[in-house]
């Protein structure tokens, strides 16, 4: 067990450190100086100036260098749209990612499961026919327009959504960052009209992300159960003259929870990245956004930083899921080891 | 005297019949197959023919713009004053094309490699893993944005991009069951007499691994048209004045809270169509290929 | 790409084990359930009350600009933001006086200047120099007295920084060395200069030759950055309204008012938020519910319905901006005459002005805007008129028109909407037009530094409200914003002997002589002048407007 172990954690460096070296390579290869990126003009002896100055005139494997070693102090480099160290941008933009994460997987799951449940046990009746419908019509929605299409609804014609702004109203009292998820740390403050308006802001992003990270989850739960449901004891147990709704949510359902716990796991860190048009529809100040504006504004050191971040995310969580299955089914433990 | 019994002459089907049989009985079933099926015709009778139907230049601006769904312009016009109908029409070739070559791209290239990878076994397997691995690392739109951002927007970027970010998914899949048939029986049999591997690798393993494939290709047909959407609502990608579905949602967008919700609603919906019915046809063959995961 | 990860899962899951393990009662999990639930329909009714949306106090003003702040190096190349916040928080030494503007409770700028810092100014001419006295008591916002070694330092800093682009703009005023500028004791400075330049008090009232606390920038400088490059791109300090409390980038910028303020009476108010909005609709939005005072950026096509808004008003105002589709006059065809003059003939300009700018632009018809003296459209004489181009097209021997490239940046939303119909127009006349689509790094390396593009759009405003200024950028052979590579050794020796004329009749007729072989020429399809549309929550007053755009938020108070 230790050993597998080891040798997962191991190729998850390895790959951990590819990813980071092909970014820095992509990045460095992508069109344009970034230097031209802000404000116009600049004179070729400025441009000169600055390229020093941020180190672009050294070649590709010396600036390599230079971040790998300011990687092993922490130092995850400048961003050069924002002026602040990258580390601290993903501060501030990692909880926005979260939070969304979080409150979309926790709405998914929500729904998702009772209605896995409901297909299973009815199966092939009205109510898995409509789960299913629901789910196929959630995967081929393209998830931009469903925001959008939130947005002109509920806001726009109904007013009953806040404008999609953001994480928060304009003036709205930032409670003391503790957690910096803003529903969280304005109900430890206590500050409810701040938690009304951060919970407020989050609902129909969670709402058009959750339709679509639904699907996965509804589909899991119903497989799990349907397996589980057709398992000897179940028949025996109904024999035995126990209620079925009783062997069906704690029996069946029992049963499925670790797989439906990992999807839920991959279902956030995938949203953790994943989340990119999303958060451009409502304007959510998220690592998606990040990724993004510093792709297209040639600011290497924030892409680099993002791409660690949710790669690091990534490979902890399929390590997680793999061990816990290693653990679980000694057979994929041994038919593994022959190979990644 | 030996009694002979007269049993009526029964003609025993071939089994290629017998499968196509099983097929049309797994689509009478089903009635999301059905519907998927008949949708996907509709789309693609669409993609032929539309733009022949409808003879308007989807590029030919004009003053009227803006105009709402009406008899001469059903879909409204955008704010060039171009028929957003005849946009769509020339957008879902597009689409398609795109998702046809992109699924073509990422099940070729994938199948190859991941039938290297999990028949040759060894350092090969290792390289190509490692570097599936890394490219399954990032999230998969943000690699295609990448590419597609370094490539520069062009369409046969946009396909290049999208398919390089699929093809992990397919070498992993080919790879698990490459390595499931290694050591069955007819190839351990086909390896004593001395057939070469890569005879091996093209013409024993890789058939058999056509059926999850194929589910995978379905799969990829539909996510490639939300991604050629998405990239094009990002502005990387299709070049104006390129009908693309997504850009037009994109465009749309801007001008819905002015009340225009044509503009973006309607491109979108015929997204979602096209998509669905990639996604139900696919469903409908992976429940004929695998009934287990009904 | 949406479950590819799930379907692998669904995969293991048939393949491993399921879990014998029995869990404690879900009974349990669905009441939690329910109750989650619960609360979070409560909370969303509660937050569904949309007044909610928290209206800005009196004092405060939250402002949202086109773009946002990425530099306060006042010597450096800056965004429309970056305009902002520098004014805002420098002065020069002198500045223009406004007058009752157009709109009730509006100010707007005249062409006479007063002193800002300055107490005098004066030009000596026997003794080729122009002499400024600084006010008595004068302190920077750090506490720092002002004084004439500062004005030095900060006119020495905008030649000598090496991201400085203001030595070319002193190198006008024949100043090309330090020592041309003398602080006499602490509070008189001399410019001394070779010939007189009649916009010298237009040049010393931007924000380029703005005053710095010389002492807290030489703290922060570096033995390789002696003028504190590094640090100026993210810190300023001056003498203005404001300073800087707090910048978020890509969020919002706080600005306080300056303890040691100078002008008596300024800021009219307590506390300028500036956010950063990227989505221009989303700027109207937060205009209508109140969230924000002021809106710039709006797009043209929302402008119509906010003429007729309840709460809101827009302030319109012609502008010296200038925006053109450039030709390349070093890439084939454009560099034959016909060829360019052809394009100026197929060019749809009253579709661009109705349907990009939505009527809010007028017609653009020398290289000069209307609003800058001397400006003089009779020599354009292009219209529309498609035939006309193909007859040129084909004397210049391309009688079935040509492909070539137009380079767009997708976020300027007006040139991506000109793009399209410039691809349009141009293809009636048989010039096909590729759109490429670069970002903003791309976008600026192939227009200044490789500049590779046959075709590109671009857009200008002087701050220095002058025509020789403006064709000394524009036009001149060598100019590193002359983006057409368009050398003309007549224009050049013109721009010359224009620039330090004193006679304004001789100014003027050397200025035409320019504007007509500039249109003869053609290296430029005028688009527009665009209006400066500005959306205002009705109770806002006191805005100032100045040509070059740039808000004073000094003047803005609530009622």
């Amino acid at each position: 067990m230790l050993q597998f172990f080891l040798r997962r954690l191991g190729l998850s460096i390895v790959s951990l450190f590819g990813a980071v070296l092909a970014t820095f390579v992509i990045t460095h290869l992508l069109p344009g100086n970034p230097i031209l990126v802000h404000a116009g003009f600049k004179i070729p002896s400025t441009i000169k100036f600055l390229e020093q100055q941020m180190g672009l005139d050294q070649p590709l494997a010396v600036q390599f260098q230079r971040y790998l070693v300011g990687l092993a102090h922490g130092d995850f480099g400048q961003s050069w749209y924002s002026g602040n160290p990258v580390a601290l941008d993903l501060q501030q933009r990692l909880p926005a990612s979260l939070e969304l994460a979080g409150f979309s997987t926790i709405l998914a799951v929500l729904v998702a499961i009772p209605l896995g449940i409901l297909s299973a046990v009815k199966r092939d009746s009205l109510w898995d026919h409509l789960a299913r419908v629901l789910g196929v019509g959630g995967v081929s929605m393209p998830v931009f327009w469903l925001g959008l299409v939130l947005i002109f609804v509920f806001y726009y014609t109904l007013h009953i959504a806040p404008a999609p702004l953001g994480r928060v109203g304009t003036f709205a009292e930032l409670p003391h960052q503790i957690t910096g998820l803003l529903t969280v740390d304005s109900l430890l403050a206590g500050n409810l009209p701040t938690f009304s308006d951060a919970f407020g802001h989050l609902i129909l992003p969670g709402i058009t992300l959750a339709l679509v990270v639904m699907v996965p989850v509804m589909r899991i739960t119903r497989a799990s159960m349907l397996e589980a449901l057709g398992q000897p004891y179940i028949r025996t147990a109904r024999a035995a003259g126990i209620p079925y709704r009783k062997i069906v949510l704690v029996d069946a359902l029992g049963n499925s929870l670790v797989n439906l716990l990992t999807v839920a796991g991959l279902v956030f860190g995938y949203l953790i990245g994943g989340a990119v048009l999303v958060e451009k529809v409502f304007s959510w100040p998220g690592m998606g956004q990040y990724a993004l504006n510093s792709l297209l504004e040639n600011d290497y050191a924030a892409v680099q930083g993002f791409i660690l971040v949710v790669t690091t995310l990534y490979i902890l969580n399929n390590l997680i899921v793999d061990v816990l299955y290693a653990a679980v089914d000694p057979r994929i433990r041994s038919a593994s080891l022959g190979t990644s | 005297m030996a009694t002979r019994v007269i049993a009526p002459e029964r003609k025993e089907p071939s089994r290629r019949r017998r499968r196509s049989d099983y097929v049309l009985y797994a689509i009478r079933r089903s009635v999301s197959a059905q519907f998927g099926l008949v949708l996907l015709a509709a789309v693609l009778l669409v993609a032929v023919a539309g733009p022949a139907a409808w003879p308007v230049d989807p590029a030919a601006t004009s003053s009227n713009t803006l105009a709402a769904p009406s008899l001469s312009l059903p879909f409204g016009s955008d704010q060039y004053g171009r028929d957003i109908l005849s946009r769509v029409l020339n957008g879902i070739r597009i689409d398609i094309a795109i998702a046809v070559f992109v699924a073509a791209l990422a099940t070729v290239v994938g199948a190859l490699f991941g039938v290297l990878a999990g028949y040759m076994g060894g350092w090969v397997e290792q390289a190509v893993m490692r570097v599936t691995d890394v490219m399954l690392a990032f999230p998969g739109f943000i690699l295609a944005l990448a590419i597609a951002a370094f490539l520069g927007n062009d369409i046969r970027n946009v396909i290049l991009a999208i398919g390089i970010a699929y093809t992990p998914v397919m070498i992993r899949l080919v790879r698990g069951h490459a390595l499931s048939l290694r050591n069955a029986q007819f190839i351990l049999s086909s390896r004593a007499i001395g057939a070469p591997r890569w005879w091996m690798m093209l013409f024993h393993v890789l058939p058999n691994t056509v059926s999850p494939m194929l589910v995978q290709t379905t799969l990829f047909l539909a996510w490639a048209v939300l991604d050629t959407a998405g990239l094009s609502f990002i502005g990387v990608g299709i070049r104006p004045p390129t009908p693309e579905l997504g850009s037009m949602t994109a465009e749309g967008a801007a001008y819905m809270v002015s009340g225009a919700w044509w503009y973006a609603v309607l491109p979108g919906i015929v997204i979602m169509l096209i998509v669905l019915s990639f996604n139900l046809v696919g469903d409908a063959v992976r429940d004929i290929l695998d009934p287990q995961s009904r | 790409m949406q479950d590819e990860r799930m379907e692998e899962l669904i995969e293991s899951v048939r393949l491993g084990r399921l879990n014998r393990r029995s869990f404690i009662e879900l009974m349990g999990g669905t009441v939690a359930g329910a109750a989650i639930g619960g609360s979070a329909l409560t909370a969303f009714l509660a937050a569904c009350n949309p007044s909610t949306s928290t209206q800005t106090t009196t004092s405060k003003l939250a402002i949202v600009y086109e773009s946002e702040p990425t530099t306060l190096d006042i010597h450096a190349f800056g965004s429309k933001g970056d305009d902002a916040v520098r004014m805002d928080t420098v002065n020069q030494l002198i500045r223009r006086k406004v007058a009752p503007g157009t709109y009730p409770g509006t100010q707007i700028y005249t062409d006479q200047f007063e002193g800002a810092l300055a107490q005098s100014f004066a030009n000596d001419a026997a003794n080729n120099k122009v002499t400024f006295k600084l006010k008595p008591g004068l302190k920077f916002s750090s506490g720092n007295p002002v004084t004439a070694a500062d004005v030095k330092w900060s006119f020495d800093r905008s030649m000598k920084s090496p991201t400085s682009y203001v030595g070319a703009l002193m190198n006008l005023l024949t100043i090309t060395n330090v020592d041309q500028t003398v602080a006499v004791g602490d509070d008189t400075v001399e410019l001394h200069y070779t010939k007189f330049n009649p916009f010298i008090w237009d040049l010393l009232s931007i924000t380029v030759t703005a005053v710095l606390d010389s002492k807290i920038y030489k703290a922060n400088a570096t033995s390789d950055d002696q003028w504190a490059t590094k640090w100026a791109a993210n810190n300023i300090a001056g003498t203005g309204a404001y300073v800087v409390k707090d910048w978020t980038h890509g969020v919002q910028m706080t600005l306080a008012p300056n303890p040691n303020t100078w002008d008596k009476g300024y800021p009219k108010n307590q506390q300028i938020i500036l956010k950063v909005v990227p989505d221009p609709s989303n700027r109207l939005l937060l205009l209508e519910s109140g969230d924000i005072d002021i809106a710039r950026g709006l797009q043209y096509k929302d402008l119509k319905s906010l003429e007729s808004a309840p709460s809101v008003k827009l302030l319109t105002y012609p502008t010296t901006e200038v925006w053109w589709m450039g030709m390349n006059t070093k890439i084939k065809p454009f560099n034959d005459k016909r060829v360019r003059q052809a394009v100026a003939w197929a060019f749809p300009y009253q579709d661009i002005i109705d349907n990009v700018w939505y009527g809010f632009a007028d017609p653009m018809t020398s290289f000069i805007p209307k609003g800058m003296p001397t400006q003089d459209g009779s020599a354009w004489v292009y219209k529309t008129d498609v035939n006309k181009a193909k007859s040129l097209l084909a004397d210049a021997g391309y009688p079935s028109g040509f492909s070539t490239r137009l380079i767009v940046n997708p976020a300027n939303v007006e040139d991506s909407g000109s793009a399209v119909w410039i691809q349009s127009g141009l293809a009636k006349a048989g010039i096909k037009v590729t759109i490429d689509k670069l970002n903003e790094a791309a976008y600026n390396a192939s227009l200044f530094a490789t500049r590779d593009a046959p075709l590109f759009l671009f857009n200008w405003i002087s701050y220095v409200n002058d025509p020789y200024y403006h064709a000394f950028f524009l036009l001149k052979s060598d100019a590193g914003t002359n983006f057409s590579n368009w050398n003309n050794p007549q224009i050049d020796s013109l721009i010359a002997a224009g620039m330090y004329e004193g006679d304004a009749a001789k100014r003027a007729s050397i200025s035409q002589q320019i504007q007509a072989i500039t249109a003869d020429e053609a290296p430029w399809a005028y688009i527009a002048q665009p209006k400066l549309a500005l959306g205002m929550r009705k109770n806002v007053q006191g805005y100032a407007h100045f040509f070059d755009e740039i808000m004073r938020f000094w003047y803005l108070y609530k009622s």
